[in-house]
């Protein structure tokens, strides 16, 4: 054995728990080396200095302390019993917290609605109202048809001032657009102009996308490249401004514009005269491949869209494919 | 010959409690971890009988629990802290953890291991967070109990002065290496005892120790150098 294989060995030496065969080898090492025998007896001199630790006390009253704590604890009611008892009080609590929080919940998920299902709600409440209006003007048609009352031309006019009003509505919540029976006759007017007012300049882009959808739909596929993307927004800026369309686009649209955030879809509305439409199609074609053509809103079906005479346009241009 | 205990599973514990029924004595006998380890008193009664009356509700049998541990308990955080304040006070919040867990405690080891264990956690949290806030870990000079009025004065200082190099390498000794030394040279506890206290196998245990005791002895050297010299 050499003075390293002995050192190492050295605790357990002195704790004597060596093997017999291992014990011999360090004791005749430690016989014939004085550095090995001076740091065998150092360390049993250390080992000695720590056992030799005088002994403290516990402090003076050190149990009772400890048992003062232990009886508290231990007369302390349990987490369930603080939280639960007595039933009769606390449960009534805890249902009346439950159904606060619930409620809040509801309220804020109502608040923070994502504006593409307020723009499906809306679209849903629209077609509702379509509905009953024609089913109405078909009841009127019958009506005059069998009698030849003085209220003909009232009952003519009857589906167009309905939808103006609904328009004006559109303003309010959908639920009151649906329930609103007919207008007072003194009304009408008014309303109307309200309605036509509200076509031509919607008052805030956003909340406008939120009560009308769009006419036509189209989606565009410029093409591979990140660069293909920005020249067909050019191209589009140009088409738009020759047929003299307008952009409706909200503040954050329009940074994200300036940014050139082109890896996401861009989405585009538009108002566009209605005789324009047909140049603006042919035209739109080829800046790019048009991947579908939807039109929400039925121009035929609807009085009030008959009259109008500007078209909302919603183009979404798709990012680069990789 | 001793059996090294084992944690036992669930399984294990249904077939051991089957074999117990039938070979009550046999296995009784090759329990002897628990038995060795546990305090008895005058009347023979185990650390493991008050611990299952607590458990059954009787909060007054802790306190016997309390007496046979708490010298132990508070020597071992004083020196290992380094102020007996602290280690009173810790001592105090171990033996209150170990009254809110007992309820745990299955007897898998004895229950003095199961009380150092809960103190090296309690323990090594304090020291943490007292050597980060700097505090001075030195021993109070009126807490050591002073030797034998009718010892030689010169021999009193010489240990006092041993002492205080100790406790001072105990200080500078990382957490764990002092608490080795502490639990197996002050403390008299078997490596046995300390790897269930540790949780790290038994070869590790004597492998750290010497490792531990290898840093403390230059702290030490001065001294045992200066002895030598004035002999």
């Amino acid at each position: 054995m050499n003075c390293d294989q002995v050192q190492t060995r050295l605790s357990e030496y002195l704790e004597k728990s060596l093997e017999r065969e291992v014990l011999e080898a360090v004791e005749s090492h430690l016989s014939s080396c004085p550095r090995c025998q001076a740091e065998a007896e150092f360390l049993a001199e250390s080992v000695r200095s720590v056992a030799d630790l005088p002994s403290v006390e516990p402090p003076l009253g050190f149990s009772q302390r400890v048992m003062t704590r232990v009886r508290e604890e231990a007369e302390r009611p349990h987490l369930w019993q603080r939280l639960f008892l007595p039933t009769s009080v606390k449960i009534p609590i805890h249902a009346a917290a439950l159904l606060l929080v619930g409620g809040f919940a509801v309220v804020l998920y109502q608040a923070n609605k994502p504006p593409e299902m307020q723009l499906t709600e809306s679209l849903r409440v629209e077609q509702g109202a379509a509905l009953r209006q024609a089913l109405n003007a078909e009841k009127k048609e019958k009506d005059i048809e069998s009698s030849t009352s003085t209220a003909a031309p009232l009952a003519l006019s009857e589906p167009k001032a309905k939808f103006a009003d609904e328009i004006a509505g559109g303003l309010k919540r959908p639920e009151e657009s649906v329930r609103e029976d007919r207008p007072l006759p003194g009304d009408r007017r008014r309303q109307e102009r309200a309605a036509k007012k509200y076509m031509a300049t919607p008052a805030h882009p956003s909340r406008a996308l939120s009560v009308r959808p769009a006419d036509y739909e189209f989606v565009l596929a410029p093409g591979k490249t990140l660069g293909a993307t920005r020249v067909v927004r050019e191209k589009l800026d140009g088409l738009v401004k020759r047929v003299q369309g307008e952009y409706v686009q909200t503040k954050e649209e329009v940074k994200k514009k300036k940014r050139g955030l082109v890896l996401e879809p861009q989405i585009v509305w538009l108002t566009l005269s209605k005789d324009r439409f047909e140049q603006f199609k042919t035209e739109l074609a080829s800046l790019g491949r048009v991947e579908s053509v939807s039109r929400l809103s039925s121009l035929e079906d609807r009085p009030a869209d008959k009259a109008r005479a500007q078209l909302r346009i919603k183009i979404t241009i798709l990012p680069p494919k990789e | 010959m001793s059996r090294r205990p084992v944690d036992r599973g669930g399984c294990e514990r249904v077939v051991l409690g089957l074999v117990f029924l039938h070979y009550k004595s046999n296995v009784y006998e090759e329990e002897p971890f628990r038995a060795r380890h546990c305090l008895m008193d005058h009347e023979g009664r185990s650390d493991w009988e008050f611990v299952r009356r607590v458990q059954a509700g009787e909060t007054d049998a802790f306190e016997t629990l309390v007496r046979r541990h708490e010298k132990a308990m508070v020597n071992l955080l004083y020196r290992w802290l380094g102020d007996y304040d602290e280690a009173a006070e810790v001592a105090q919040e171990v033996f209150l953890s170990a009254y809110r867990s007992i309820r745990r405690f299955r007897g898998d080891a004895s229950f003095s291991t199961w009380l150092y264990r809960i103190a090296v956690n309690h323990g090594k949290n304090r020291r943490k967070s007292m050597l980060a806030s700097h505090q001075r870990m030195m021993p109070l000079e009126n807490t050591d109990p002073v030797g034998n009025p009718a010892q030689d004065p010169v021999e009193t200082a010489e240990k006092a002065e041993i002492h205080d190099l100790v406790q001072q390498g105990m200080r500078d000794l990382k957490a764990d290496d002092a608490l080795l030394i502490l639990l197996h040279d002050l403390q008299d506890v078997s490596y046995e005892e300390i790897a269930h206290i540790l949780n790290i196998p038994i070869g590790t245990v004597k492998s750290r120790l010497h490792r531990a005791r290898q840093a403390l002895r230059p702290k030490l050297a001065p001294y045992f150098a200066s002895k030598r010299g004035q002999k």
